[in-house]
């Protein structure tokens, strides 16, 4: 008997609770085909247990034994993927094929596949904190210096930049910090990628049965889901936090508050779809009725959205387009939900919108392609680079084909559920009418798309049993059912494998400008700690682990490739002078940063002909304007000597020796 | 009156209270001890479980998936809204904040399992009557 089959005919608590708990229940099999076979002797049981937890095993013990032998150092064009090595993908391979193989099988289990998930994710979202030391991504420093300066201070200045004025996840983070006993997150973000995706993983688990009641569907969307959230969206940062609170708040949303209601748009779109399959449409699951109190269940959902709000800019406008799509076609109830979500945006945003249109701007661009253009589109010239961002557009690409599949597959049986989840996935597209969000706009429309698109395309792979149709909803292809089901087999593998592979290097291939070696986090901390207050710190490129220190705010920091005089062309002695030119416009003194990340950087960006920053510090060094003040194993740190109106009215540290050991405790 | 459903003996939902109520205990002592290695993940797990699990003490889940799922949402939403205020009021104190937090949970969560126990009771009465 299957969860659907099991909810019809009661109150709305009995009809939920009961049914999908015991379908649910991770330790019986969970599949949408039935239960276990009977008469079925225990050697044969023992073997099919082994089929399915071997994989799992042997997969997990390969990735853990191929870490030791990851290199990270000087990395090339292709990030970090080609040093995966063999083993890390046999072990990654092996994992993936055992997934599948678990989703396909008709006794599926979800304690087995939930291992598979937790393995899979750990093995894509784990193997960088397990193998380098320090947090990857300069903008996690950042983060963590709020966070530190909220530990230090207990409050904010809106002053200071715009994480004060949106401090939700920077107050949580150091309230987390204190209690336990963990000052510095640099000791923790690292593993906040891996946290967000498994919690991720449960939210779009539990959103795929509240939409589909398909317990092999839910399990095969948050594979899916796994192996194919690219973006990097997910690390120590606001929009991971808010991201994570959204899709908490769109579960309850489509739970408590989902339906088939009135409306213009909603009825057009269903005589469309029943123009076209001649049946009858059933746009939502079941006639869901509320199972929680609707008071207490409104006042959840305006308290989790209040906390989005103070914890990210970008994402409630997001959550409210998404909630006001279904309403516009009837699938959500009561209309003013929508009103109340954005007046607690607009509330919030009204206080700092001077300064947020002062400093970036509403709206950056209305021409939605230019929006689209990230970062990283202006390395397509280096090979290993125009590689890994094809592999991100493909991937993007066979996601978004997969879910139109599953869309196609959900309507051609008249299931008005496709609609919504349709809606919910190309809704996030509004972003990119409007707001560049410094080259990351496309890469949030992916994110806030991919788990309507994973659960599209798990319907597409996996199929939605007849047993679970909407009421209403025909069953189409009557007589080919084997035939779907070892079709949808292969097509679950092929989707799985694909992905996986577009994933490696889409998700690794940035890694020579995103990590962050030990000795640059340890020079960064020796400056704050000991570099003279309004200064200025000058990184060679913008992805330095700049402002980790809860001071940062007493100092300036600015990269000089931001200044267009230094690009594109060989620097040395000749540009000593402007470099101090430069510096002394922000501050009378400051420290001239030489990084390993900065440097491939400015190569990968192709900022400057190879050999010019290595020429350039070479001059600094020479010159009479710097003084050595940090020198570490790959960071060199040069104090900018002060103005010669106010000779010898700053002392310089004392230069730290070349081999990096004493100077840091002086 | 209690019909059937409601007399199924609610033995995973006695056996989670008392789990996190375990987990509320020792994460305290964890705090108020010396630090040790264990100190964070006692404290994260307490901060992700607690404060959600409370809420959803007084509501129904379909299934322990979307229980942990909901209980992490709410509680991170409870941490930053607390925190929030704390920061706002210029009241920054987060072990009093925690104290109170663990306090509420604790609470609700003995009230719940209260409410269990006696549910578990009532529905071993009545098959004891139905079998005699």
């Amino acid at each position: 008997m299957t969860t659907a089959s099991r909810l019809g005919g009661h109150s709305s608590q009995e009809r939920i609770v009961p049914a999908v708990v015991e379908a649910a229940s991770p330790l019986r099999p969970t599949g949408s085909q039935g239960e276990r076979r009977p008469g079925e002797s225990s050697a044969r049981q023992i073997a099919r247990c082994i089929a399915a937890v071997g994989p799992l095993l042997a997969g997990t013990g390969l990735w853990a034994a191929s870490l030791p032998s990851i290199s990270t150092y000087d990395l090339d064009d292709y990030g970090l993927s080609p040093r995966l090595g063999l083993l890390w993908y046999t072990g990654l391979a092996v994992l993936l094929v055992g997934a599948a193989a678990n989703l396909c099988r008709r006794w599926m289990s979800g304690t087995v596949a939930g291992g598979y998930l937790v393995a899979l994710a750990t093995a894509l979202y784990g193997t960088i904190p397990l193998i380098v030391d320090e947090p990857r991504y300069a903008w996690t420093y950042k983060h963590i210096g709020v966070i530190r300066y909220i530990e230090l201070h207990g409050s904010v200045d809106w002053n200071i930049d715009i994480y004060h004025r949106w401090p939700g996840f920077f107050a949580t983070a150091g309230f987390f910090s204190v209690l336990g006993d963990r000052p510095d997150p640099t000791s923790y973000a690292a593993w906040a990628e891996l946290f967000f995706t498994l919690v991720n993983v449960v939210l779009v688990i539990a959103i795929a049965r509240v939409l589909l009641h398909d317990n092999r569907i839910a399990w095969t969307a948050a594979t899916i889901f796994v192996v194919t959230n690219w973006v990097g969206q997910s690390y120590f940062a606001p929009q991971a936090f808010g991201y994570t609170l959204t899709l908490g708040l769109m579960l309850i949303l489509v739970w408590q508050f989902g339906g088939t209601h009135h409306s213009v748009l909603g009825s057009r779109v269903s005589r469309c779809i029943h123009r076209c399959t001649r049946r009858p449409v059933s746009m939502w699951p079941v006639p869901t009725k509320a199972v929680w109190p609707r008071s207490t269940a409104i006042a959840i959902l305006l308290f989790l959205d209040f906390a989005i709000v103070a914890s990210h800019q970008l994402t409630p406008y997001i959550l409210a387009v998404q909630a006001g799509a279904l309403v516009l076609l009837g699938m959500l109830r009561p209309r003013w939900l929508v009103a109340a979500f954005l007046l607690i945006t607009v509330a919030f945003l009204l206080p700092h919108l001077s300064y947020v249109n002062q400093r970036y701007g509403l709206f950056t661009e209305l021409n939605p392609l230019a929006n689209t253009e990230t970062v990283a589109s202006s390395t397509d010239t280096l090979p290993g680079k125009a590689f890994n961002v094809a592999c991100g557009r493909l991937l993007t690409a066979v996601i978004a084909v997969a879910a139109l599949a599953g869309a196609v597959r959900l309507l051609h049986r008249s299931d008005g559920r496709a609609v919504a989840l349709l809606l919910l996935a190309t809704t996030p597209v509004f972003l990119i009418f409007g707001q560049n969000y410094g080259g990351e706009a496309i890469l949030r429309v992916v994110l806030f798309a991919l788990p309507w698109c994973a659960v599209l395309a798990a319907v597409a792979v996996a199929g939605v049993s007849h047993e679970v149709s909407l009421a209403g909803a025909q069953p189409a292809m009557h007589g080919s059912r084997r035939c779907l089901r070892v079709a949808g087999r292969y097509s679950l593998f092929a989707v799985m494998l694909t992905c996986a592979a577009l994933f490696v290097p889409a998700y690794f291939g940035q890694d020579e400008i995103d990590l962050i070696s030990h000795d640059q986090v340890a020079a960064n901390r020796y400056l704050y700690a000991y570099g003279q207050p309004g200064s200025v710190i000058m990184n060679i490129a913008s992805n330095a682990p700049v402002r980790s220190s809860a001071n940062y705010n007493l100092f300036f920091d600015e990269s000089l490739f931001r200044d267009e005089k230094f690009r594109y062309r060989p620097l040395g002695a000749a540009d000593v002078d402007d470099v101090v030119a430069t510096m002394h416009a922000y501050a009378p003194s400051g420290y001239l940063v030489f990084t390993p990340s900065t440097e491939a950087f400015a190569r990968v960006f192709q900022l400057t002909p190879p050999g010019a920053v290595v020429s350039l510090e070479h001059a600094i060094a020479e010159s009479g304007f710097f003084t050595p003040f940090y020198v570490g194993p790959d960071t060199r740190i040069y104090a900018l000597r002060p103005i010669p109106a106010s000779p010898g009215s700053t002392s310089l540290p004392a230069a730290k020796p070349a081999d990096g050991s004493p100077g840091r405790a002086s | 009156m209690i019909n059937a459903f409601q007399c199924r003996v609610p033995g995973p939902a006695i056996a989670k209270d008392l789990a996190l109520l375990a987990l509320a205990v020792i994460a305290g002592i964890a705090v108020v001890a010396p630090s040790g290695p264990a100190r964070p993940v006692l404290v994260l797990l307490a901060l992700l479980l607690l404060p959600g699990a409370a809420v959803l003490t007084r509501l129904d889940t379909p299934d322990p998936l979307t229980w942990l799922g909901l209980a992490i949402v709410l509680s991170m939403a409870v941490d930053a809204g607390a925190s929030l205020v704390m920061l706002w009021s210029g009241l920054w104190h987060p072990m009093v904040l925690g104290a109170v937090l663990a306090a509420a949970s604790i609470a609700a969560l003995i009230v719940d399992l209260y409410m269990r126990l006696k549910q578990a009771h009532t529905c071993g009465q009545r098959s004891r009557t139905a079998e005699n």
